[in-house]
């Protein structure tokens, strides 16, 4: 049990808003009381108290549970959190077959929750890329409990549905992710974000679901933001000690006119039938290259065009996966129909392997020669 | 398999403990709750992650529902474990179990998004499903995550579009209680700059034997009773101190009309009258036997006057005898 206790900054919080919040955080502060246990004694301070093994179990109290395209989980108990970020419960999967394994803390972001039996990654001890402590990764290590935005002024709501911003007000970023200035795990860690959030926007009838018609539309900067932790593999063409996989990932790198054209043509691997108004694909998706959240439509089919650019969560979830390295697709498998989780793999059940595709039968809807997704942007070819 | 309470393991351990906890595990002057035992097989208590609880009412027997593992236990009414079995149709996504007067088990499974009610007798084999008939026809968007068998029906919860369906025990359509409305004024009402509600869902949710539905919705910091006649009630306020809400998970209500809410950030289960007064509480979070971690779904058994209680970190179900003073 960790009790915490906060005196100093009490003061800098409190102001904001004290209120209860019906969409509980709206982009900012939520009611301090489904956090915090508050203790006001009539001789001391008051204090702000974390009761919980650790910051994510915090979190985990209201966002953990059955998923759904309108519930706010991401830690179910039977994979059904299908949501874009993804569902820690590919943490606690391990899959083994003939000649391979793909161990459940490979397949993401390694978050401490020990009320949740979540626990930190046993094998990697920082961020590949950069400094960020394994041990200290949790929630908050990329969102901020409190939403602050680093431009000032009070928060008016969610910044992740691309509304206007009220006169003399400001929304939050978008999902609470921690902006420049950020104290990513705690004040007193002392590790602080210098790119600023990204922009993004997601339906609002759908608020945590994703299929090719309804999905978060990625403007800008997400790149740039993971390099708050991975600033190696962004300014290094995702170069890693431990891989040899070299591949542009950089804020600017803009899909090229040819990328774009095969991106709204693929269909499935030989098939260029396509057309940019239905050329949209979950498993392969892109910034538009916008900055304003409020130009960005998440029920849009249409494909890229000029200005578009590939980022980290082109090929990556932002939290975890059914497959190695939280991919959106296994990297390991040359035809998608080889994926693991597979129906006779030890440790999978055939939820697994039906939501480790988001409810899509990849066989049936692609073919069964259906290679990787990086075909989307390539075609049969690499360059 | 009936067993005496002496034999159980923890039962020695019963007389110490009480002391300790009508001291520290317990707050308000009106109930007094006895720690008495962790669901258990003959190798101690058996380690569950927010099991779902029912009981049957007839043999007073407790039932769990472990959904990662898809397993059910049976406990008799010493805490001792005397059957468990796997699901076998492994396709089917289960999400709920309760169990009927007669002691079968029923299943709510979602296959495809519609929900549909799959019956095992209590050795687990399979009897058959109840196919739900004769809805309206806005009901196929209605993705049912809770289930409960009182009062010869079925409740189907839809937590986040915030319905309830009554079907009875044919699974014929009776009753839907759209909530939305009501519960989006309340919401209104609690924040009125903010005229957008989002993110409302229900948390616990428990039908008693006359057919009464109670339910929590956690970012309302709130616990509802919904009568028969439909009329709703609300009760709860957000805070740290006794009988104050955290986040609010299960609920259960009693034969007196008593109702237990349980809040899993104050690691506490609290009880009020039929009135809505504050009676008391017990459990926080710590270690020791009578304190509780994150606690989810309670079930209660008014005859025998226990209380059941499954927690997260992997603790398992806690047993309480409740006094009322
Ligand atoms: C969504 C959950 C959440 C809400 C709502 C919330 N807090 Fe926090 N708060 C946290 C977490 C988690 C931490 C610990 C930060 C960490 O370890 O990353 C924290 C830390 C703090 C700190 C220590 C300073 C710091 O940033 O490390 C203070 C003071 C504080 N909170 C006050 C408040 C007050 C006052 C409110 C209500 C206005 C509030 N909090 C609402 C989750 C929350
Ligand atoms: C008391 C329940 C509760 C707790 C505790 C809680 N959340 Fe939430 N969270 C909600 C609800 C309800 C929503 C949906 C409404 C909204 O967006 O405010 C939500 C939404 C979110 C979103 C999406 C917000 C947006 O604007 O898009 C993020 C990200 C999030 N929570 C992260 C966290 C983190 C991180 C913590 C822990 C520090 C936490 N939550 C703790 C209830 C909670
Ligand atoms: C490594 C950074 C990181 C960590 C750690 C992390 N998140 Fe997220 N989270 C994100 C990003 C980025 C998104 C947006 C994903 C997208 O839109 O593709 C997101 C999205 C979300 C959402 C919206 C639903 C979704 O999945 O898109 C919720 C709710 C949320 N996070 C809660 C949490 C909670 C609770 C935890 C801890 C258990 C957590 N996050 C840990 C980065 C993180
Ligand atoms: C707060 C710091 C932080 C941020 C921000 C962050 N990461 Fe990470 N990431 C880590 C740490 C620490 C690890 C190593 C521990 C682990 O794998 O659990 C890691 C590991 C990874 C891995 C390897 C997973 C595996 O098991 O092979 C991938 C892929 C990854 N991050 C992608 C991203 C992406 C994409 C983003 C942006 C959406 C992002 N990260 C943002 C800290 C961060
Ligand atoms: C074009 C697809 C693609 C993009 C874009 C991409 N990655 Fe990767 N990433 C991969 C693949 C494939 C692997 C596995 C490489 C291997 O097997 O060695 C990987 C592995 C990783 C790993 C694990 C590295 C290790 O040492 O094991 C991290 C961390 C990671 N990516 C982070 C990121 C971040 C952060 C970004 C954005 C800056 C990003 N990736 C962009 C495809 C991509
Ligand atoms: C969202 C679109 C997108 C996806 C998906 C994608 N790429 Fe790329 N890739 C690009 C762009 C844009 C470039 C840079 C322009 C170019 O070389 O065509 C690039 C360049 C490359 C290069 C040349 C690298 C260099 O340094 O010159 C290789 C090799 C490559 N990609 C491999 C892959 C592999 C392997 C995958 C799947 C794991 C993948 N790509 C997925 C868009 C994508």
């Amino acid at each position: 049990m960790r009790n915490m206790t906060f005196i100093s900054l009490l003061s800098l919080l409190l102001p904001v808003s004290a209120a209860t919040a019906q969409s509980f955080h709206s982009g900012g502060v939520g009611s301090c009381n489904g956090c915090h246990v508050i203790h006001s004694s009539t001789s001391g301070p008051t204090q702000v108290l974390l009761q919980a093994s650790d910051p994510s179990s915090i979190c985990l109290n209201c966002h953990a549970g059955s998923g759904g395209s309108n519930s706010i989980s991401v830690l179910s108990q039977d994979g059904s959190a299908l949501s874009p970020g993804g569902d820690f419960y590919w943490l606690t999967r391990n899959y083994s077959w003939t000649g391979g394994q793909s161990p459940g803390y490979r397949h993401g972001h390694n978050v401490a929750a020990l009320d949740y039996n979540l626990s930190s990654d046993p094998v990697r001890i920082k961020a590949p890329g950069g400094s960020y402590p394994s041990a200290r990764l949790g929630c908050t290590s990329c969102h901020d409990p409190h939403g602050r935005s680093a431009s000032g002024p009070a928060l008016a709501g969610s910044g992740s549905y691309g509304d206007v911003t009220p006169p003399g007000a400001a929304l939050g970023t978008y999902r609470l992710l921690g902006d420049v200035g950020y104290e990513a795990g705690g004040s007193s860690f002392g590790y602080s974000f210098n790119q600023p959030a990204p922009v993004a926007r997601q339906s609002s009838t759908a608020r945590y679901g994703e299929n090719d018609a309804s999905h978060v539309d990625y403007g800008s900067g997400m790149s740039a933001w993971c390099g708050n932790c991975h600033a190696g593999l962004v300014n290094n063409n995702h170069m890693t000690g431990s891989s040899s996989f070299r591949h542009p990932s950089d804020a600017n790198q803009l899909l090229t006119p040819a990328v774009i054209d095969i991106y709204n043509a693929y269909v499935k691997s030989n098939d260029l039938s396509g057309a940019i108004d239905s050329a949209y694909l979950q498993f392969v998706p892109f910034e538009r290259g916008v900055s304003d959240a409020s130009q960005l439509d998440p029920v849009s089919r249409r494909g890229p065009g000029a200005g578009a650019k590939v980022m980290c969560l082109s090929c990556h979830r932002a939290h975890a996966s059914a497959f190695g390295h939280s991919g959106r697709w296994d990297f390991t498998a040359e035809l998608l129909a080889d994926s693991h989780p597979a129906p006779a793999d030890s440790g999978a059940t055939s939820n697994d392997v039906i939501n480790s595709y988001y409810g899509r039968d990849i066989s049936m809807e692609f073919g069964t020669n259906q290679g990787q997704f990086c075909e989307k942007c390539h075609g049969g070819q690499l360059p | 398999m009936k067993k005496n309470a002496w034999n159980h393991p923890y039962c020695l351990t019963l007389f110490s403990l009480a002391a300790v906890l009508y001291g520290a595990g317990t707050a308000g002057a009106g109930i007094k709750a006895d720690f008495q035992y962790m669901l258990s097989d003959f190798s101690g208590p058996i380690p569950s992650q927010w099991a779902r609880l029912d009981v049957d009412r007839h043999f007073r027997e407790i039932y769990t529902f472990k959904r990662g593992e898809r397993q059910v236990q049976i406990f008799n009414e010493n805490g001792m474990e005397i059957f468990a079995f796997e699901l076998q149709d492994n396709a089917a996504m289960v999400t709920d179990m309760t169990v009927g007067d007669d002691g079968s088990i029923y299943l709510l499974a979602n296959r495809g998004g519609t929900p549909a009610i799959i019956t095992l007798d209590y050795r687990g084999e399979p009897q058959g499903r109840i196919e739900l008939s004769g809805l309206p026809p806005a009901m196929d968007a209605f993705h049912s995550d809770r289930l409960v068998h009182r009062n010869n029906s079925f409740y189907l919860l839809d937590s986040t579009s915030l319905r309830i369906m009554e079907v009875n025990d044919s699974g014929t359509f009776k009753t839907l209680h759209r909530l939305g409305v009501q519960l989006q004024n309340m919401a209104a009402e609690q924040d009125r700059e903010r005229k957008r509600t989002q993110g409302l869902e229900i948390g616990g949710f428990a039908v008693d034997d006359q057919g009464v539905i109670y339910f929590t919705v956690p970012v309302l910091f709130a616990a509802f009773r919904l009568n028969q006649a439909g009329i709703l009630e609300s009760f709860g306020r957000s805070g740290s101190g006794p009988g104050k809400f955290g986040v609010v998970s299960g609920i259960a209500g009693d034969e007196h009309g008593n109702i237990y809410v349980s809040d899993r950030l104050r690691s506490v289960v609290m009880v009020f009258d039929h009135n809505f007064e504050f009676l008391g509480e017990f459990g926080y979070r710590g270690h020791g036997e009578g304190n509780l971690i994150v606690p989810d779904d309670i079930a209660v058994d008014g005859k025998a006057g226990k209380i059941y209680v499954a927690q997260a970190a992997n603790r398992g179900v806690s047993v309480f005898r409740l006094v009322f003073q």
